[in-house]
């Protein structure tokens, strides 16, 4: 329940968010990506102010649950500006790094973050259990807020509300993971072929994720090559999200999107994680923490010094 | 499509195991299979005008083998495919020889996984596409990498062959190893007669731009057209006005340089002419023991030299020189002997190493070419050598055989005594190598003429006594202990790879062995060849060599390098990387991949960036292939579709029960 010195900064921070907004598009930004008012109170929905007067609705809270960066490639060579939660913004310095951005073209709004809604966990139609001053409960949160090591955007132009700490769940951020995988390995293929067997190959996924860039040349609508076919089978389901996996390796920020986004609540967002955290253990890369880094997969070394059997070839 | 294929007994090496009649029988019912048949030797010339002959018979469009492996005979159906009429690439081969018969017994099961092979063969083919080769013009120039005998030898062959050569030597002059020794085995003459006029050769070449005292730094580009950094190291003299006189060398106070060309016997002065007949003969200041570098209180040299060539200031430079070839001829270096504790080098200093004692030995040498004790300056009357030391010794890392020292040290045993009238000499040994013509005569000579004592065994100890040492060691033909006083003990240190040479290989792009030797294409068949197209090697940086040897590969390699450059045009492989720009969209991921530098960002008429395929750089890695997300990069002849058809082929056959 907001008191009301919270509604009052509440008031304080929207009048900034809505300032800073307004700026942007003064200083050149046709656009500006943000929140505004959802179809029901704890939902807020994306909004793309083009005018000052459009600004006036923008907000920010737990019910935005969007990554925006997703929209910004189709955006691509326009000014625009756009809200930043600490997770968004790695999907916009991973872009940068890819250089499939440009930085000139972008005025960074950065919002830390609390955390934002789990809608699985609301009841249809309940009341905003939060706002921007006022944080959700954990119970409410997507489970992926409860182990950020990013609240604070890692790269903004302006900054908006008060810095936010790192979560540290028990156990470490992977904890869950551990324990998946500590299950054999058929026990965990039956748990793949159980929560893939409800997959339609909607592909919301894949157009929810920031980092798909290939749109209408994506390997799932193609013959040529034809590496997944129209069967409905559980083996080409898996096959198209171990694609997905294999292609967002070393660059997926865990935005949880393509979780989200699933119709029928896959936890595609695992087999991501496997690999990022591969990522990190193999190359120390955490992706989308500098634009200036190098992924470790869209380079070439002979010779990859944590990679121990590579050499093996030279003692022929 | 009509599809041939033929299945090969290669004698008895596939048919013993496997029923090549049945894996062709198989072949017939195959999706686009219009004839079939077994030989037994497909590659023979009847085997090949079969197939011809059934091109034209039966109309075919591609071609199945199923035989060896591609590395030995794709070539050459691809060759058999062409006389038919039909496009090399319409032709795929099934391995099972290698992969079947010459791995399993089971006649029935090798029978099965050959017919499975050959499907997948077929399936492949069904999807392959003629390709063709371009065109690309070459860079007519070679570059020598090293200027001993090997590089020298070849940088002649191809400037006389009418190439423009560029020599990069690391050292202040060229003649490497060679120009150490005093003489050469077997004939004995002298060794700076033999290479001097050579030497001379190549620094009056029109065809040939010597960079001495550089090294290569970085190579980038292919076969016909590498562009190759040479890095020219400062050596503090203005080689453009040094005359060689000598002047600076003789009145420079710092006397405690190093000397690597005398092998340390002796120390050198600061500034250095390393040899009389250096080419070029330039002087070179070591700037870790100059003084005016290390002080800044001195400048002789820069006053004494008459022509004003002395340059405190000078910093390295980096010349771009591109060429259409590389000859890399680095040599070797001699191992060091403190390894070997028990035998004293390095302590005791009347114990040296071989090519110390070739310098003793040189007239131009520290000694004057008197063979002089180092310890006391006293003629020795007893000299042992020690052979094997640093070869054939698996628990040093050495096992191989140097190939060189047996030889050399009959020579040198028989120089001593030439130099020393009555000294004894003594050759510890464990088993003599003279394969060579005349070798074997000369060490008969050495034993019979010349009375050098042989001794078959190890030597365990080395001790001093007195001013001099005791050799205690095996006679294994007399199964005793023998112990010999020695006034010189000379070991015969064996070859091991030459510093650097695993950076070079990087550089180059090359394939080294354990032992830090570059590899050959093929043991046999590819000798001076690298498995990286334009690269060939010569000398002792592919294996120890003697000199016969390394002057010999050295020609061999400037043959090939001349074969290749014989026509203006160089053919590029067509099994390159396509981006398909229709898929591409412009990620440049595949740019970023690439260890060629093969891809370069194009914009096309639309404005959209798209990554394109420079093919004359493309080496067929695949590496951008597996980046690109879309899979709009497909590696010719290796795409995607061709490879999952080769995949399901093989899966969707129920596999046969084991057991």
């Amino acid at each position: 329940m907001s008191t009301a010195q919270d509604a009052a900064s509440l008031e304080t921070l929207r009048a900034e968010l809505r300032r800073a907004a307004c700026d942007a598009l003064q200083a050149g930004a046709e656009l500006v990506l943000g929140w505004g008012p959802g179809p029901d109170p704890a939902t807020l929905a994306p909004l793309f102010a083009a005018s000052p007067g459009e600004c006036a609705a923008l907000d920010f809270g737990p019910g935005a649950v969007q990554n925006l960066a997703g929209h910004l490639r189709a955006l691509a060579g326009r000014k625009v500006a756009v809200c930043v939660k600490g997770c968004d913004s790695r999907s916009v310095a991973q872009l940068l790094a890819e250089g499939l951005l440009r930085r000139e073209e972008l005025v960074l709004i950065g919002l830390p973050c609390a955390g934002v809604l789990d809608r699985t966990r609301l009841a249809p139609g309940a009341p905003a259990p939060g706002d921007w001053a006022c944080a959700a409960p954990d119970e409410l949160l997507d489970p992926r807020c409860l182990r950020c090591r990013f609240p604070n955007p890692v790269l903004a132009d302006v900054t908006i509300g008060p810095g936010r700490a790192p979560r540290e769940p028990e156990g470490g951020p992977h904890a869950d993971l551990d324990a998946f995988l500590a299950r054999p390995v058929e026990e965990r293929f039956r748990h793949w072929e159980r929560e893939l067997g409800r997959c339609l190959r909607c592909y919301a996924c894949r157009n929810a994720c920031p980092l798909c860039v290939c749109r209408d040349h994506c390997l799932a609508e193609t013959r040529r090559p034809g590496w997944l076919s129209q069967s409905s089978s559980v083996r080409e389901k898996l096959l198209f999200q171990v694609i997905h996996a294999v292609h967002t390796a070393g660059r997926c920020t865990e935005c949880g999107q393509c979780q989200r986004a699933c119709p029928v609540d896959i936890p595609v967002l695992t087999l991501k994680r496997v690999l990022a955290r591969e990522a990190e253990a193999l190359f120390g890369h955490v992706a989308g923490t500098d634009p200036a880094q190098v992924p470790p997969l869209l380079t070439f070394r002979a010779e990859e010094p944590t990679i121990p059997d590579h050499g093996a070839e030279e003692g022929r | 499509m009509r599809l041939g294929v033929f299945v090969c007994h290669c004698g008895s090496n596939i048919a013993a195991t496997v029923d090549c009649a049945a894996v062709a029988l198989a072949a017939r019912a195959m999706p686009d299979v219009a004839f079939a048949a077994d030989s037994v030797y497909t590659c023979s010339e009847p085997g090949q005008e079969a197939i011809v002959a059934a091109v034209a018979e039966h109309g075919l469009d591609g071609v199945v083998v199923a035989s060896c492996s591609p590395r030995m005979h794709e070539r050459t159906f691809r060759r058999t495919v062409a006389r038919a009429g039909l496009n090399p690439y319409m032709f795929e081969m099934a391995n099972i020889r290698e992969h079947v018969s010459w791995v399993g017994r089971d006649k029935e099961r090798n029978t099965a996984k050959a017919t499975d092979l050959v499907r997948m063969a077929v399936e492949k083919l069904r999807r392959n596409r003629p390709l063709t080769p371009r065109e690309f013009p070459v860079t007519r120039r070679v570059l020598v990498v090293g200027g001993g005998v090997a590089g020298i030898q070849a940088a002649l062959d191809c400037a006389d062959g009418g190439l423009e050569v560029v020599l990069v030597e690391r050292a202040s002059s060229i003649g490497g190893k060679m120009a150490q020794l005093d003489k050469t085995f077997p004939t004995v003459d002298c060794s700076s007669c033999v290479l001097g006029p050579r030497m001379v050769d190549v620094a009056q070449h029109p065809g040939i731009t010597l960079h001495a005292y550089s090294e290569v730094a970085s190579v980038s580009g292919w076969v016909g057209n590498f562009e190759v950094a040479v890095r020219r190291k400062a050596t503090y003299v203005d080689w453009s006005k040094c005359t060689g006189c000598g002047e600076c060398v003789k009145k420079c106070p710092a006397r405690d340089a190093p000397d690597p060309f005398n092998a340390g016997l002796a120390p050198a002065r600061a500034i250095n002419i390393p040899f009389p007949q250096a080419i070029p003969k330039k002087a070179v200041i070591n700037p870790a023991h100059c003084k005016q570098l290390t002080t800044g209180k001195c400048g002789v040299c820069a006053k004494v030299c008459p022509s004003g060539a002395i340059d405190y200031a000078m910093t390295e430079t980096t010349v771009t020189e591109k060429v259409g070839a590389i000859i890399v001829a680095t040599g070797y270096e001699l191992f060091d002997p403190k390894v070997y504790g028990q035998y004293g080098g390095g302590r005791y200093p009347d114990v040296i190493t071989s090519m110390q004692y070739e310098r003793m030995l040189s007239a131009s040498g520290p000694t004057g070419g008197h063979v002089l004790r180092p310890s006391d300056g006293r003629e020795p009357r007893s000299v042992v050598f020690i052979q094997c030391v640093g070869s054939r010794d698996r628990h040093i890392g050495r096992p191989y055989c140097s190939g060189f020292c047996c030889m050399y040290t009959a020579k040198q045993a028989i120089l001593t005594r030439d130099h020393v009238p009555g000294a004894q000499t003594y050759v510890f040994y464990m088993d003599i190598r003279s394969p060579g013509k005349g070798y074997d005569e000369f060490i008969r000579r050495a034993m019979e003429e010349y009375g050098v004592r042989y001794v078959r065994g190890r030597v365990s100890r080395i001790f001093p006594k007195g001013d001099r040492l005791v050799v205690r060691g095996a006679d294994t033909l007399m199964a005793a202990q023998v112990q010999v006083e020695a006034d010189l003990v000379v070991l015969a240190v064996g070859a091991e790879h030459a510093p650097g040479a695993h950076e070079l290989a990087a550089t180059l792009r090359v394939s080294i062995d354990e032992h830090g030797f570059f590899m050959e294409g093929h043991p046999k068949l590819r000798p001076v060849e690298t498995n990286t197209a334009g690269v060939y090697l010569a000398g002792a940086c592919q294996g120890p060599k003697d000199i016969p040897a390394s002057v010999s590969q050295a020609s061999a390699a400037a043959a090939k390098v001349l074969g290749l450059f014989a026509r203006g045009t160089l053919a590029s492989d067509p099994q390159v990387a396509l981006v398909d720009p229709r898929r591409c969209v412009g990620c440049l991921k595949c740019l970023k991949t690439c260890p060629f530098g093969a891809i370069r960002e194009e914009q096309g008429r639309d404005g959209a960036v798209r990554a394109q395929v420079v093919e004359t750089v493309c080496q067929g890695c695949g590496v951008c292939c597996v980046t690109c997300p879309q899979g709009a990069v497909q590696l010719q002849h290796f795409t995607d579709d061709q490879i999952l058809a080769e995949v399901e082929a093989l899966c969707r056959i129920p596999l046969p029960t084991c057991g």
